[in-house]
């Protein structure tokens, strides 16, 4: 007897013909059938330990033909099968539903040989192999595994949207754009943020002593990187971001431009000035773009935004744990798959996701740090502190908790819904004059997340943070709590010189033992 | 006044040591570091509004809480076109002034802020014909005794003594001009000056204007772009006052009026003294620089700092004005 029965069912006779080759060579048993209906027939007279079967074919697709086995062999109480499937598309949606079916292994073709055998040899070497599907392929892989194949195709999904083109796209820049009004006109909202590229464009537009990222961010737009874009919205929340909207609708091209006007306190007069800038970009848009956003369209919005901003939080809860199942890599690249596509398509797929992680037993390595300040949308600087022996658990960043922190009420009046929720609930970022107020929800962070030492990142120029830093650090400080400043640019940094100093901020945490307890504060 | 009285290395280190960084604008600094070596009087109250930039608000609501007294900020909306701006700046102002009285233990009188809007006018209207008189050929008055002036109207426009000053100036260049007396033996040149200058030293403008003879005829701080003030209204002409700032808006905005002093002022060059901390002004370099290139106008910028001297290189400063002034010659010998 071979190492198991294996059926493979793929309606491509060179793919068929090529892994048929493979598994013989490997001493399987191997049958092959190029159309799931026939697959139906095979199975009644032969038990197999694995069936491999194509996503897509014509008729009678992967999907109909796994839950149609199961459902023959449970009648006949025959052996349960395993699945696999293997395709060439792997859409957001696909990966939706194939999660649902609780498979053994989803493999994106062209695959690597050796990961192939691999995994049919680890699933037939399980013992309980013939009477189910005990090893699923979430367990097989790890939270790790399973958290980057859902930004692998999120990511990809979010490619294609652009490439397809079917909703108009508009993009934004800042967390306190209301992406709700974007969603409402039934358009995609996309966030621009900047690239590793060098800085040469822009410069003729904006002088070289403001904020790096902004100057990044309008690089690409000079580029050409946004064409894709039917519009951009740009929240002036600085004095700088205010000339980037005057420099990108003068020369990067594009259709519609909107500055959205962002008042800077936290009053009544806020949700006042909040509300009439809603007004005006909801005027601006209709009268552009020829539509007419509704009440309700505006409230459906509200609640698809809200359901983001429920599973990001609860997969920010997540990092609270002594292991955190989600690296701080992952979550940048999850919180920016957020901020640049469609929200449904991504609302199904992270509660797929959410359902899937699993908690990691025992204690990560290294001191749990909350890294805090200017815009930071790069996985360097979360290496470097790794390799140094800290781990982000918390990131009060706009590319992050701030983007997704507070829900808007739902219900009536959905305009001054938003308005409360931007000014209000919303962690309130530095371009707001609140040093107070964000010295003590940083507080409340550190708590939460059992935070060791906090990381202050500013980006050169970045006034708003450069202005705010001393008052925290006061604040901080003084309630024990270790704060290292360090200073970068969005694309030309010295890690090197980064490194050195977190370095030797880690060297002071170790001297302090601050892993776990975090100081309390009674200011 | 501390810049002038080079006072600044000390105060500037001082802010700096405590975590203000270098990058930040010298004003807010400075005034940071005068506040922890108690060179300032207590504050009452502390005030600032929307308008420029973030950084001073910032500075204004932590020195509030350092001195543990009030912080009033008056929002303007950058939309300043909106319905609502008005009346929304306008109750805003009027709520501030009443919690200040109250703060000051004083009952608010509408008469003599009144009082003060009349005086604000005589005051505006004088200076409106000073800059008037500034368009003349030649110049009545040169940018290094007029940028300081700016000052001088951002603090006192409202007082009475501001009238007569204003009316003092006037007078005199109304002579000046009606005399044909010009401020330079020669005027080979007319510059308009952007931003502020340094204050710890007036070499740049004098060199303009002694050494090669380019006349600062008008400064950008100088001009008076709001309108009457009505006494009978004055929240919401005060209102009116801070939304019709044109720095603040689009860029646009800023743009058309600098143009239109190119214009008025028979402009030949533009110089303008960078202050390094300074994104709100800074941001709209560049790209005024862009669009006067269709006017044929050379831009010189000129990065320093107002209030730290600790770079400033007067060599380089004079070997770039230099150049500048050799394009100015070239482009009047081209035009013959
Ligand atoms: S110079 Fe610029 S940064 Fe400094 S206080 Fe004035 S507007 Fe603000």
């Amino acid at each position: 007897m071979g190492k198991g029965k294996v059926l493979l069912i793929d309606d491509n006779e060179i793919v068929l013909r090529a892994i048929e080759k493979l598994l013989i060579k490997e001493g399987y048993e191997l049958t092959v059938i190029d159309d799931g209906k026939k697959a139906l027939e095979v199975i009644k007279n032969i038990s197999f330990n694995l069936i491999i079967t194509d996503l897509r074919m014509p008729d009678f697709d992967g999907i109909q033909t796994i839950e149609k086995i199961r459902q023959i062999q449970a009648e006949s109480k025959s052996s349960l099968s395993k699945f696999m499937i293997i395709t060439a598309y792997p859409d957001a949606d696909v990966f939706d539903k194939v999660s649902r079916l609780n498979i053994y292994r989803f493999m994106i073709k062209p695959f690597d040989k050796d990961i192939f055998l691999d995994a049919i040899e680890k699933c037939l070497d399980v013992k309980e192999g013939m009477r189910g599907e005990k090893s699923d392929f979430w367990e097989t892989f790890g939270n790790k595994k399973i958290i980057d194949d859902f930004i692998a195709k999120q990511t990809e999904y979010n490619k294609r949207l652009i490439i397809q083109k079917g909703l108009p796209i508009l993009g934004w820049n800042n967390t306190y754009v209301p992406e709700e009004i974007i969603i409402a006109a039934g358009f995609i909202p996309y966030r621009v943020m900047g690239a590793s590229i060098p800085i040469s464009l822009s410069k003729t537009y904006l002088s070289g002593n403001l904020c790096s990222n902004v100057q990044s961010v309008l690089e690409c737009g000079l580029n050409g990187d946004y064409n894709f874009l039917d519009g951009i919205i740009i929240g002036g929340s600085t004095d700088v971001t205010k000339r980037l909207y005057d420099a990108w609708v003068r020369y990067a091209n594009v259709p519609f431009g909107h500055l959205f006007d962002i008042p800077k306190r936290f009053d009544e007069n806020a949700i006042i000035h909040y509300r009439e800038s809603i007004c005006f970009l909801i005027e601006e848009i209709e009268k552009y773009f020829k539509t007419k956003i509704s009440g309700l369209n505006i409230a459906e919005a509200v609640s698809i935004c809200n359901k983001s901003r429920k599973l990001l939080t609860g997969l920010n809860a997540l990092r609270k744990t002594a292991n955190p199942p989600v690296t701080p890599q992952q979550f940048l690249e999850i919180c920016k798959l957020a901020m640049t596509g469609d929200k449904n398509s991504f609302n199904i797929s992270l509660a797929n996701l959410l359902d899937k992680i699993k908690p990691e037993a025992g204690e990560k390595e290294g001191f749990r740090i909350l890294l805090t300040g200017s815009f930071q949308d790069q996985p360097w600087l979360l290496d470097v502190i790794e390799s140094c022996g800290g781990i982000v658990v918390c990131e009060d960043l706009c590319t992050r908790y701030r983007y997704f922190s507070g829900l808007a009420r739902e219900g009536s009046d959905p305009i001054s819904a938003i308005a409360e929720r931007y000014i209000k609930f919303k962690a309130p970022s530095a371009t707001f004059v609140s040093q107070d107020e964000r010295a003590e929800y940083l507080l409340d962070l550190i708590k939460e997340f059992k935070i060791g030492g906090v990381i202050y990142h500013i980006l050169k120029f970045d006034d708003p943070y450069l202005f705010e830093f001393p008052d925290i650090k006061e604040t901080l400080s003084g309630c024990g709590i270790p704060v290292l400043r360090i200073e970068t640019e969005h694309n030309t940094t010295a890690v090197g010189q980064i490194m050195t100093r977190i370095q030797a901020f880690m060297e002071t945490l170790k001297s302090g033992n601050p892993r776990r307890e975090t100081a309390g504060c009674n200011k | 006044m501390f810049a002038n009285s080079h006072l600044t290395d000390d105060i500037l280190r001082i802010a700096e040591d405590n975590n203000h960084s270098r990058d930040t604008c010298s004003f807010l600094r400075g005034t940071v570091g005068a506040v922890i070596n108690n060179y300032m009087p207590m504050p009452d109250f502390l005030i600032a509004t929307s308008l420029y930039c973030h950084g001073s608000a910032q500075t204004f609501y932590s020195l509030s809480k350092k001195y543990n007294r009030p912080f009033y900020y008056i929002d303007v909306p950058y939309d300043y076109n909106r319905p609502y701006a008005i009346d929304y700046v306008a109750k805003q102002i009027e709520n501030i002034m009443l919690k200040m009285a109250d703060n000051c233990k004083r009952e608010f009188n509408i008469n003599k802020l009144k009082t003060a809007i009349e005086y604000s006018n005589q005051a505006r209207d004088y200076y409106v014909e000073v800059n008037e008189l500034r368009k003349n050929k030649p110049t009545p008055m040169l940018g290094g005794e007029a940028i300081d002036y700016a000052i001088m109207l951002a603090h006192t426009f409202g007082c009475k003594e501001m009238v007569e000053i204003c009316e003092t100036l006037y007078r005199e260049l109304k002579g000046r001009v009606d005399s044909r007396i010009g401020s330079l033996d020669e005027e080979r040149h007319r510059i308009l000056w952007r931003q502020l200058r340094p204050y710890y030293t007036l070499a740049p403008l004098e060199y303009l204007e002694r050494k090669h003879r380019a006349a600062i005829v008008f400064e950008e701080a100088n001009h008076v772009y709001w309108e009457r003030m009505d006494p009978e209204d004055p929240f919401r002409s005060l209102a009116r006052k801070l939304l019709s700032n044109y720095g603040f808006g689009e860029v646009q905005r800023w743009l058309d009026s600098t143009k239109s002093f190119v214009v008025d002022y028979s402009i030949d060059g533009i110089v303008e003294f960078a202050h390094w901390g300074c994104r709100f002004l800074s941001a709209s370099t560049q790209m005024l620089k862009d669009a006067l290139r269709d006017k044929d106008i050379p831009v010189l910028i000129l990065d320093g700092d107002c209030i730290d001297r600790r770079d400033y290189s007067d060599g380089q400063i004079k070997t770039r004005i230099d150049a500048f002034v050799e394009i100015l010659g070239r482009k009047k010998r081209l035009k013959g």
